[in-house]
């Protein structure tokens, strides 16, 4: 009776990189369940539906035009700017996303936390697959304007290094993902980040190259002194690229994929292991 | 039987002084406090959630040297007032949070049911909502496929399949809710107080189910419960939990019996003089019970409360009601009396007795709360649980059992044989 083979120990500490991707893959349903759910109820009576995944990114595109196109007269040359001033949101707003719902995940599912037991992680995921489906949705409306101006004007936007483009998303994926983490993991203590983050996400958009004009531009008219905020931003990197591949206005570059890729890596290897402690107590702080 | 479930050692520590207090600029105040040898400005906030009178380290013990064991198909209650730990020891074996101290060994699939139909989305009809709800339990896909028919049919819900479940009523969700967690097929259950909601008809239902799941198909079930009758109905064995230590363990109605006992210290009321500094609305000086004859409160002896009280209030219809309530917590009756009938209550001692008749009720324990109430419309004062007694047990006819049943009447039986 001694010796038995214990399914489960549950103790007390846990060491940095016990990550039950057993446990995970087992609940690989609760994944799709959520990602269902919210997916059927995100637009749940509303007159226009689904329709909304396509009037945000029409409008935000017109405003961009509107404000950094004709006012700042910052829109890139030789591109159709409907087509740059949708592609760069898209890919933002996607991040955006992801990083505040991740960012808020114990916070947000602390009722359902605080009853039953399911590899926390999954939330998360779910969050991150969700967002997906929608960015793809909208992806979707950038191809057919694409189309539409091709038809047009005779011109094609699309850039051949598009076939890199699943590398880029995953890139996105990750950094959304691992910054989500890492401060979901500190607001089960600390409240004040989820209003930092509130404010401080869509400013940052302003700072970070590929949304008000291209990489180019936006460094020339940067002062000096902040210049470094684009150089070092690695979300400009992506943007840059994504427009790029599909409208033609930026740059592609191996080192700054890499660069933007490795910064993503570590930010999640980092966010999980700390996501990975804060789970199994969070419920006594929250 | 083999051991399924191996504690040994558990505690959780609630660090009351230094757990953050939410903000970065709290924390930060406190810490400055700390190195200037200030005392803690968020102390106070901390001392009022203290249960236990150990917390002169800033740390609350919720469980302390937790160590019992769980064998194969057994049906463990699990016992305790409000604060003893009950919570934080399902949390714990629910892995909702982790012990400070010592390991918990399980052997099976466990599920845990804390709250029923949790994270369902009432935007979602009722089928959505259980494969939802039934993947956060731990069911894969195929398997609620599998029992769908049977999930709907234990709630009872079958018309109602693609209404969203916010078009439902309270205890349909409820109902539907646990019918997801019934049909689970874990090697072992945990179940927090979900059977409170829901009607009677349902619980009844509920217990069974939950009998059954231990009964024939051997799982083990731990169930948590205020509801004394709940307990002794469904389980076999059963822990009680006092100030976050096991108090005693061992076969259920003795565990019942001594968890009745801990709570039970005053079988008659009186005031203390020391503690009457203001004056009170209403205050009682006296209350206890005695028989109507003899020398102890059995069945056919009766009993009458005899209530002495202060008043303060002029001009006023006063009343008084009396409720009896038994050890399982259910209300044998709620009972009062106008004290002043003509708006003229005056300032001073009230009497009132009350006489229940033998042949009434059946034995067990019992306990009172009185209310007070001016013109039948305001609740003055409200006591509960005032004080406990007994009421003994006689043989019925060669049974010297407690029979079952809140009342126990003379019933006159007239038999006849009739021809064939």
């Amino acid at each position: 009776m001694e010796n038995e083979d214990w399914d489960k120990i549950i103790k007390p500490k846990r060491s940095l990189l016990d990550i039950d991707f057993k446990t995970l893959w087992y609940y690989r349903d609760l994944l799709r369940m959520l990602v269902y759910r919210d997916f059927v109820t995100y637009y749940k009576q509303t007159v226009l539906g689904p329709l909304w995944f396509f009037i945000q990114p029409l409008f935000t595109a017109a405003i961009n035009m509107f404000v950094f196109g004709s006012l700042a007269g910052l829109g890139p040359e030789g591109v159709p700017g409907f087509l740059f001033y949708m592609s760069g949101p898209i890919l933002w707003q996607y991040f955006q996303d992801t990083f505040t719902k991740t960012a808020s995940t114990f916070v947000d599912n602390q009722v359902v936390f605080g009853k039953v037991y399911f590899p926390r992680l999954i939330m998360p995921l779910a969050v991150l697959i969700s967002g997906l489906l929608k960015f793809g949705v909208q992806l979707c409306l950038l191809l057919c304007a694409i189309m539409y101006y091709y038809f047009q004007t005779n011109t094609f936007s699309m850039q051949w290094e598009i076939v890199y483009f699943p590398i880029l998303l995953l890139i996105i994926m990750t950094m959304a993902m691992g910054f989500g983490l890492l401060v979901s993991s500190l607001t089960t203590k600390y409240r004040d980040l989820k209003f930092l983050i509130d404010f401080a996400v869509p400013l940052f958009r302003y700072v970070t190259p590929g949304i008000a004009t291209s990489y180019v531009i936006f460094i020339e008219t940067l002062p000096d002194d902040l210049v470094f905020l684009a150089k070092y931003n690695p979300l400009g990197y992506l943007i840059d690229t994504f427009n790029y591949m599909f409208v033609g206005a930026g740059s592609f570059d191996w080192t700054n994929i890499a660069y933007a890729g490795g910064f993503a890596s570590i930010t999640l290897v980092i966010g999980v292991i700390i996501f990975n402690q804060v789970e199994k107590n969070f419920m006594d702080t929250v | 039987m083999q051991k399924v479930i191996q504690i040994d050692n558990i505690s959780k520590m609630y660090n009351l002084g230094l757990v953050g207090t939410g903000t970065i600029s709290k924390d930060l105040n406190r810490t400055w406090a700390k190195i200037l040898g200030k005392p803690d400005p968020y102390a106070t906030l901390a001392e009022l959630n203290d249960r236990t009178k150990k917390s002169t380290s800033g740390i609350v013990k919720a469980l302390y040297d937790i160590n019992f064991s769980v064998e194969q198909g057994d049906v463990l209650g699990i016992i305790g007032k409000n604060g003893a730990g009950k919570s934080t020891l399902l949390k714990i074996l629910s892995q909702i949070t982790s012990p400070s101290t010592g390991e918990i060994k399980i052997k099976g699939r466990v599920a845990s049911l804390l709250e029923v139909g949790t994270g369902m989305h009432p935007e979602m009809t009722a089928r959505q909502n259980i494969y939802l709800n039934g993947s956060l339990m731990g069911m894969r896909r195929h398997e609620i496929t599998r029992k769908l028919n049977e999930i709907v049919d234990f709630a009872g819900i079958n018309k109602y399949i693609d209404t969203p479940t916010k078009r439902f009523s309270s205890g349909m969700l409820v109902r539907l809710g646990f019918a997801v967690a019934a049909f689970l097929e874990p090697e072992i259950l945990i179940v927090d107080e979900v059977l409170a909601v829901g009607d009677a008809e349902f619980q009844q239902k509920a217990i069974g189910k939950m009998k059954d799941v231990s009964a024939t198909e051997g799982r083990t079930v731990l169930f948590v419960s205020h509801n004394m009758a709940a307990v002794k109905s469904l389980c076999t064995k059963a822990i009680v939990l006092e100030n976050g230590t096991i108090d005693y363990s061992g076969d259920v109605t003795s565990s019942i019996t001594k968890y009745l006992n801990n709570n039970k210290a005053k079988t008659s009321f009186k005031k203390n003089i020391t503690d009457s500094k203001e004056k009170k609305k209403i205050d009682v000086l006296k209350f206890n019970v005695v028989p109507l004859t003899g020398e102890i409160i059995n069945i056919s002896s009766g009993f009458q409360f005899n209530l002495v009280f202060e008043n303060n209030i002029i001009g006023s219809n006063l009343d008084v009601t009396f409720e009896l309530i038994s050890e399982m917590e259910l209300t044998v009756f709620h009972h009062g009396t106008i004290v002043t009938k003509d708006k003229d209550s005056k300032v001073g001692s009230y009497q009132i007795s009350g006489q229940v008749p033998g042949e009434l009720i059946n034995a067990g324990l019992y306990s009172f709360n009185i209310i007070f109430g001016e013109n039948q419309r305001i609740e003055i004062l409200k006591l509960e649980n005032i004080i406990d007694f007994e009421i003994t047990n006689e043989s019925f006819i060669s049974n010297s059992d407690v029979l079952p049943g809140i009342i126990r009447p003379n019933i006159i039986y007239e038999n006849k044989f009739l021809d064939k």
